[in-house]
């Protein structure tokens, strides 16, 4: 029994991982700093509510990592696994108790747009990657994207909720 | 949707294995925030630029390194306004567009940036998917770690050529005369799909005996010609830019 646990465990995270990086590649706008906007934080709002903070952690982590090493911005690769995990982590956690309470869904959006934009403009700065100036810049993109990203998510999950009844049931 | 970037190709880097590569490329990336010298940016960002032009050709090098460009014409563009101090080397009409200092910190992201993508695009585009999950096997990666990575370089092309089925189905129901296709039906579809996925692939690993007892825990790369040569030049390479840093 334990062996089939790990097995859909492991089943799980390495779908859920492949969703995160196929949202975040199959839509992407580029931004003027040489990055892109896309629906990677859709993927990762749906899986943290969907799947809860530690599955969301690391899906959602290592599908933006692995979008970044496919789609060519291998350098972002790191820096996206820690924003988008720990967005993840976030939400996963405010929304753990109730899913279905408007408060917490706002509380989570704003956090994930705070983690998001915040992250992003720290690390890579802090991480030599660019410098403050340029990196600011990037933060009006990262706001929408993440704000769109956290609602649309959550129409998703209402949605895959409806369509397949059984999800609760893969939750761990 | 394509996850493999390699290119096949015969090149000394090519012949290299695996693991001196994963060393070389790691070693690379922390040496190149240690630097801090001119000589040291030059050489961190063009070192691993020659190799890929030597690997790939210039065309495919010019193709991972122009998605960099915008990025570098915005800190050309940015740090010299933010960078006042220092000796000027470039003014007009008395007003000082460059000083040293800001010249300094361009080509100090430029070359960590330009180096550490080329570092890893290299790594990329020289090795097979397979054959990194096998090179960090080799250093101990856990065997879940590896078959869950596995299992995503799976997933990812199946699942984008399934969103592009159900993106073209999608569009099909649209009105005559309307053009694209309706973006949460799409995504809601392909959520629901994978998802319907992992009660069957977590049942087909345990047919294929994962959780029994005697499962393969190591794996045992071959040793190629040339073997040490390639760990010290792998090493070698990264640790003679501290001799300019």
């Amino acid at each position: 029994m334990t062996g089939n646990r790990t097995a859909l465990r492991i089943s799980l995270i390495a779908i859920m991982t492949a969703i995160v990086a196929v949202f975040t590649l199959i839509i992407r706008i580029p931004s003027p700093i040489g990055g892109y906007i896309s629906l990677c934080d859709a993927a990762v709002t749906f899986v943290a509510y969907a799947f809860g903070p530690f599955s969301g952690f690391i899906a959602g982590g290592l599908g933006a990592a692995f979008a970044d090493l496919i789609g060519g911005f291998p350098q972002w690769a790191i820096i996206s696994f820690i924003v988008h995990g720990v967005e993840a982590l976030v939400m996963g956690l405010v929304v753990r108790k109730n899913s279905q309470s408007v408060a917490m869904c706002i509380l989570a959006a704003v956090l994930a747009v705070v983690i998001v934009s915040g992250g992003y403009l720290l690390l890579t700065t802090l991480f030599g990657l660019t410098v403050f100036s340029e990196a600011i810049l990037e933060v009006p993109g990262n706001i929408a994207q993440s704000a769109v990203g956290a609602v649309i998510g959550l129409l998703l999950y209402t949605g895959v909720r409806k369509a397949y009844r059984q999800l609760d049931s893969l939750r761990w | 949707m394509n996850v493999s970037s390699y290119i096949y190709g015969a090149s000394f880097y090519h012949k290299f294995d695996v693991r001196p590569k994963l060393i070389s490329t790691l070693l690379f990336s922390v040496i190149a925030f240690i630097m801090s010298s001119w000589t040291g940016f030059a050489l961190v960002l063009l070192m691993p630029l020659v190799i890929m032009v030597l690997s790939v050709g210039a065309k495919e090098t010019w193709r991972c390194y122009s998605r960099l460009i915008p990025i570098f014409i915005l800190l050309i563009l940015f740090i010299p306004l933010q960078k006042r101090s220092g000796l000027p080397i470039l003014s007009v009409g008395g007003f000082v567009v460059m000083t040293e200092e800001g010249l300094w910190i361009i080509m100090r992201i430029i070359a960590r940036l330009g180096g550490i993508s080329g570092a890893l695009m290299l790594l990329l585009l020289t090795e097979r998917n397979e054959d990194i999950i096998k090179g960090l096997r080799a250093f101990r990666m856990p065997y879940n770690a590896a078959l869950t990575v596995s299992i995503i370089l799976r997933f990812i092309p199946y699942l984008g050529s399934l969103f592009t089925e159900i993106r073209d189905s999608m569009s099909l129901r649209l009105e005559e005369g309307k053009h694209g296709y309706p973006i949460l039906p799409s995504i809601t579809a392909l959520a629901v799909a994978a998802i319907k996925m992992i009660p069957d692939t977590a049942a087909s690993l345990e047919e294929r005996g994962f959780g029994r007892r005697n499962q393969r825990k190591s794996i045992k790369l071959p040793y190629p010609e040339g073997y040490l040569t390639q760990w010290l030049i792998g090493v070698i390479i990264p640790f003679s830019l501290l001799l300019v840093r």
